[in-house]
């Protein structure tokens, strides 16, 4: 299982964001591991990527076969960043689907920049990265790989850059006000008034109890094989 | 002793961690940094939790302060530690508290109060708040309301259990890990153990068993339990990949912002927007946002709107829902996504409806006649019902969108029949302006004749045209019909629907008042010199007859046999002798109507099969004496030139269709003034002979007579048409391809509206089933008798099938079909009788037992109809069968009387013929029967002296079995008929009647293409067609 990039020649990832991503992180690569590193990602040598709050992961594969666990660091906002993020994101409450969709308006960069804050690298020095292999201090060419399979993943899914910035999609959304848990018996029904086709709009839908009677151990089984999604199912079965 | 505080932090780096501060003094305390003392002084359950742990605290965890961080000695706790202690201070605050232990809680949590445990220990609030989530897990726990989530601790992947909400305390996670584990473990201590547990999870989820998962292995892990928890809940939806993505249009509420909402529809049916279900924690945000990022994803429109507050639902401008329509939803629908539009909204046609159609008077100079004449049109453009104003015309033309409001209502228009009805009028105002600016109209003021474009500024002919006019919503101008009806078949016209039925006020004089909706034909008395009462629906066919003849137009008349063409056509002839006297014309003048006098015509050519030229001959004597009648027929039928000279003291010379070719040189010698085509279906095959003799034979006046004038194809319309009014439809390829082709296959609306306006006139069609037209005619009733086959037909049955499946593996087309065609013949073959496909002599009875259930069924029906006195017809396509059977039917039913069965088969000479249908027709009610084939037996015969049909084989072509079974149901018919099909159980016969059933609602525009398309099948098809369904019974 290894990651094939689309790009098979010239500069990898087009969207603007993507562009932006790479052009910071090759300051940070130096051109000769660069382009190792674009060579090594376009043979496949990168063979997972995550990407979480912080970090970007992957496992890259050396030509002598042997695995590294790369690491690519764009860390997560502090709070107070995160918060001029979100005051801005929860303005345009198209983001999360636009992003979703897989475009990162710069119109929304252009309105964080005031408060220099950027879901972007805002300069090379706020890259760090770490691999288990020898090349120390790096940055090393898994990193690089791994660099250009994280670019690619963000020209298609801006959302990464969300998820290494600490944040999810459900946080561009404003909370909603009395949006408990767990009480089926309130009326969840938002108080909006519609206008449109009023009384041909079916009810919203109440949330049903959970019963974990109900939980399908088929859901499990691929992953745990059956026999131990059984026995999972069964503790569950018991509650 | 000093008191001690007890602290429950969450450290970042370390998790849930115990630190304890102790008084030192006055406001003055220290952290402990070794258990020991507060071990020793502790009450015995504190004492307890704590047993395992280090004396000496080495961690150290992050507490502010008011001069910043400090560092504190901390015990770090996790699964039991962790539980343990915090159930501790819970023992000992329910024996201090009691039964008020919630209340109190809730209290000090509150007031952010600590409690003491005991006279040395206090509980700071970090530790009740503690208490409150331990007891807030063990109710999860005990609800198995639980997560699981793989993660990495020190680089190394284990599994945690968690609260079902992902935001909920760190500390809550916690503490459900800790109690979760040791009931898991327990639960797995009693599960009988897994032959393989490749992941090591469960140990990972019991104890701190090592997790062996990379991390990809690890989210799936995640992604995984996330969903086995969900699927406990009903209707949770993590993301749209579970339901189906909807896309639902509003019209606008207020203005012209058209709400777009991004909906899932449930497993139930019900659908919901995306953001009530977010709203309501049914769906995850980034669920919702992936549902809509589908939606921008596929339609590009979208993408470009402006969202609304919910940021997954959009208001489209009024272009941008139109294009939505026009555009995306195609998109969206090929990728599944169901698009809901507002309630009824169906894509209204625009229709052009002729409003006024008037034929110019014919004394104008230059107008032409008949197809040639000058005639007014008016045309309005209409959606749905509703015709529309100039300012909505123009409204429409601006917007250049889909989506209009007409009359205060939101209409979507149907872009293809729109822009079609704009090219029509187009064209049809631009060609009535060239006709005016060469200047071949004369005498009459331009004004008044040139396209009425009322916005336009009417502008003086000037050497270059004028730029095209916006196209109004009415338009008017002069043409001649020719080319108005080319134009309307013409196939840039092919999307235009025309709506008929709203023709308002059609013409008073020409062809205008033949037109749907228009006055129709004057009204003139009967001739006197027919020796018969015309019924008023023959007398409407005459004065239609008339009417087209006055203009020299070809036409078809097309009526259920049995309502008198024949009729018709002899009072035709002795009107245009006898002419219209003055008199006979109805009191007040109407313009056009004027008096005919006696005049005389020249001869009239019917061309007829043989079968029905002794009828022709018969019924002109009785109704029509005054014409002097003579049969171009026989061996000794005169051919040189004396023919063409005494034809002109003729009027009505009967001749038949091989005739007509052979004798074709002589016959066009002969002035006709008019030719008619009986059973004109004769003529509808292009290229043979005859067809080309028809077409050739000159003559001013051309009537065709059939009942059945689309037999199969409209391509046979076509051949009728050309023979009666040549180019009025076109050629008969681009007739096919623009025309036929379209309604044949596609059932397509603008191409039978465009036909039929074309066509009207010229075909007059009235069917016997109307009861308005023929109210005493007797029911006709139509049973299709299933009969089984015996053990030997199925046998003979099967074999056949075997052999033809093994045939055709592999055959090409050509031979596939030959042999599909015969394999088909030898099973109705097998359906009608063993003998009849063995060919080989055999009785038909073998020993008093039957071997054809068809045949003990007919002779049953046979034997209760002679017991009533009644006589039947039968029907069948094969003459051999009919041989076999009329001496069996002779030897069996001799008791009744019947002497010999008459056979009218194609063999059987003219005379022979008329001599059997004459015995037939007498005696009326005694026993009788005559067998016929489909073919000899189709056309022109009247055995109204039978009420039983019975069609002993399937022609699968309704038309024609409907023709052979109108022998009996025709006028003359005093009681009702009962028509018998017979169909073989489970055999081809049966299934094909399926088939054809299923599309006889078709039937008046298309008829199956007989045998060949069953060729055309894929072996699978074929196979299911044509082989034998057991039954259960057999």
């Amino acid at each position: 299982m290894s990651i094939s990039l689309r790009s098979r020649r010239g500069p990898i990832g087009t969207a603007w964001q993507a562009v932006a991503l790479r052009e910071a992180a090759e300051r940070l690569l130096g051109p000769g591991r660069a382009g190792r590193g674009r060579t090594d990602a376009r043979a496949g040598r990168v063979q997972w990527l995550e990407v979480e709050a912080g970090a970007a992961r992957a496992a890259v594969q050396d030509p002598g076969g042997e695995l590294h666990q790369a690491r690519f660091e764009l860390p997560a906002f502090r709070a107070g960043d995160r918060e001029a993020f979100l005051r801005i994101a929860r303005a345009h409450p198209e983001l999360p689907a636009v992003l979703a969709a897989g475009r990162y308006p710069e119109q929304i960069e252009a309105e964080l920049a005031p408060s220099m804050v950027s879901l972007l690298p805002r300069d090379a020095a706020e890259l760090s990265h770490d691999c288990s292999c020898l090349d120390w201090p790096g940055p090393c060419r898994h990193v690089s790989a791994l660099v250009y399979v994280l670019v690619e993943a963000v020209d298609e899914h801006p959302q990464h850059l969300l998820t290494l910035r600490g944040l999810a999609l459900e946080d561009l959304v404003a909370p909603a006000e009395g949006a408990g848990e767990e009480d089926p018996a309130q009326d969840r029904a938002p108080a909006t008034d519609d206008p449109r086709e009023s009384g041909h709009e079916e009810e919203p839908p109440a949330r049903a109890p959970y019963d974990p009677r109900r939980t399908d151990p088929a859901l499990l089984a691929e992953v745990v094989g059956e026999e131990v999604a059984g026995i999972i199912a069964g503790f569950y079965h018991r509650g | 002793m000093p008191d001690r505080r007890l602290h429950l932090v969450v450290d970042e780096d370390l998790g849930p961690a115990l630190w304890v501060a102790e008084q030192t003094g006055p406001r003055r305390s220290r952290a402990l940094e070794d258990l020991t003392a507060l071990r020793e002084d502790a009450p015995p359950p504190l004492a307890e939790a704590l047993a395992d742990a280090p004396d000496r605290l080495r961690h150290r965890v992050r507490v502010p302060g008011r001069d910043g961080d400090r560092r504190m000695p901390a015990l770090p706790l996790s699964g039991t530690g962790l539980t343990g202690l915090v159930g501790a201070a819970t023992a000992l605050l329910e024996a201090r508290f009691d039964q008020e232990l919630p209340d109190r809680l809730a209290q000090l949590l509150a007031e952010e109060t600590a409690a003491r445990l005991d006279e040395q220990l206090i509980a700071m609030p970090n530790l009740l708040a503690a208490c409150v989530l331990d007891l807030r897990a063990q109710e999860l726990l005990a609800a198995r309301h639980l997560r699981v989530r793989a993660a990495e601790r020190y680089g190394r992947p284990i599994l945690q259990w968690r609260a079902p909400e992902p935001e909920a305390p760190a500390l809550l996670h916690a503490l459900v890990d800790g109690h979760a584990r040791p009931a898991f473990a327990e639960h797995l201590r009693r599960a009988a153990p897994p032959a393989a547990d490749p992941l090591g999870v469960l140990w990972a989820l019991a104890d701190d068993g090592e997790l062996r998962a990379d991390l990809p292995t690890q989210r799936r892990l995640t992604t995984a339990f996330d969903g086995f928890v969900d699927s406990g809940r009903p209707g949770v939806k993590l993301g749209p990949g579970d339901s189906e993505l909807v896309v639902r249009l509003f019209q606008p509420p207020v203005g012209t912002a058209w709400p777009l909402q991004t909906c899932l529809r449930e497993d139930d049916g019900t659908v919901h927007p995306v953001a009530d279900l977010r709203a309501v924690g049914d769906l995850t945000a980034a669920g919702a946002a992936e549902a809509s990022a589908a939606v921008l994803r596929l339609a590009p429109t979208v993408r470009g709107a402006a969202v609304d507050d919910t940021g997954v639902d959009w208001l489209l401008t009024t272009q941008e829902a139109s294009a939505f329509l026009t555009l995306d939803t195609p998109a969206l629908e090929q990728a599944g996504v169901t698009v809901l539009l507002p309630r009824d909204w169906t894509a209204q046609r625009t229709t052009l409806r002729p409003q006024e159609v008037e034929e110019d008077p014919g004394e104008r100079k230059g107008s032409g006649v008949g197809l040639g004449a000058m005639a007014s049109f008016r045309w309005r453009v209409a959606v749905g019902d509703t015709e529309l104003t100039e300012e909505e015309m123009e409204r429409i033309r601006e917007a250049q969108a889909e989506l209009v409001q007409l009359r205060g209502q939101w209409v979507r228009l149907d872009p293809t029949t729109l822009r079609a009805a704009e090219r029509f009028l187009d064209a049809f105002s631009r060609r009535t302006r060239d006709r005016r600016l060469a200047g071949r109209e004369d005498g009459e003021a331009p004004a008044a004749s040139a396209a009425r474009a009322p916005r336009a500024p009417e502008r003086p002919a000037a050497p270059e045209l004028p730029p095209p006019a916006p196209v109004p919503a009415e338009v008017e101008g002069r043409a001649p019909w020719i080319e108005m009806f080319s134009m309307i078949l013409s196939p840039d016209m092919a999307d235009v629907d025309f709506g008929l039925a709203a023709l308002h006020s059609g013409g008073s004089r020409g062809l205008a008042r033949l037109m749907p909706g228009a006055e129709g034909p004057y009204p003139y008395p009967q001739p006197e010199t027919l020796a018969a009462t015309l019924r008023p629906y023959q007398l409407d066919g005459l004065n239609w007859l008339w009417a087209l003849d006055e203009q020299s137009l070809g036409g078809i008349l097309a009526d259920d046999m049995g309502l008198g063409k024949t009729m018709q056509v002899l009072a035709l002839l002795c009107r245009e002798r006898e002419g219209i006297p003055l008199e006979r014309l109805a009191d007040a003048p109407v313009t056009g109507r004027r008096e005919v006098p006696p005049a005389p015509v020249g001869p009239t050519l019917l061309v007829c099969p043989m079968s029905v030229v002794g009828a022709w001959q018969r019924e002109a004597e009785r109704f029509a004496p005054c014409l002097s009648v003579h049969v171009h027929h026989g061996g000794d039928r005169v051919r040189d030139e004396s023919f063409v000279a005494g034809a002109a003291d003729l009027d009505l010379v009967i001749t038949t269709y091989s005739l007509l070719a052979r004798d074709l040189p002589v016959l066009q010698a002969v002035p006709w003034h008019r030719l008619v085509l009986d059973e004109a279906q004769h003529v509808k095959t292009p290229g043979t002979q005859v067809t080309r003799a028809a077409r050739a034979l000159q003559a001013p006046h051309r009537l065709a007579l059939t009942g059945t004038p689309v037999e199969n194809r409209l391509g046979d319309l076509h051949s009728l048409m050309e023979a009666v009014n040549p180019g009025l439809l076109g050629g008969a390829a681009s007739f096919q391809e623009r025309i036929a082709t379209p309604i044949e296959e596609e059932g397509h609306g603008g191409a039978i509206s465009r036909l039929r306006l074309v066509t009207s006139p010229f075909i007059l069609r009235r069917v016997k089933t109307d009861r308005s037209i023929i109210a005493d005619l007797p029911e006709k009733i139509e049973l299709h008798r299933v009969v089984n086959l015996t053990p030997e037909q199925a046998g003979l049955y099967e074999a056949i099938v075997d052999e033809l499946m093994a045939q055709i593996d592999g055959a090409e087309q050509a031979r596939r079909r030959t042999l599909v065609v015969s394999a088909i013949t030898r099973l109705k073959q097998v359906c009608n009788h063993p003998a009849h496909y063995l060919g080989d002599g055999s009785p038909l009875v073998r020993e008093g037992r039957h071997r054809s259930g068809k045949l003990e069924l007919v002779d049953d029906l046979l034997a209760s109809a002679f017991e009533r006195g009644e006589k039947v017809l039968l029907f069948t396509q094969f003459t051999t069968f009919g041989h076999l059977l009329v001496p069996y039917w002779a030897e069996r039913f001799a008791e009744h009387g019947l002497g010999s069965v008459p056979f009218l088969h194609g063999g059987v000479s003219k005379r022979d013929r008329d001599r059997m249908v004459e015995e037939f027709q007498q005696q009326r009610d005694r026993p009788g029967m005559m067998l016929l084939s489909l073919r000899a037996g189709g056309t022109g015969l009247t055995l109204t002296a039978a009420n039983h049909v019975v069609h002993l084989d399937r022609w699968w072509n309704p038309a024609v079995e409907n023709q052979a079974t109108d022998r009996a149901f025709r006028i003359g018919q005093r009681r009702d008929v009962t028509v018998n099909t017979l169909l073989s159980a489970g055999t081809v016969e049966e299934k094909i009647d399926t088939v054809l059933s299923d599309k006889q609602a078709l039937a008046d525009l298309t008829v199956g293409h007989g045998e060949d398309w069953l060729a055309q099948l894929d072996d699978d098809r074929l196979l299911d067609l044509l082989s034998l369904d057991e039954e259960e019974d057999r």
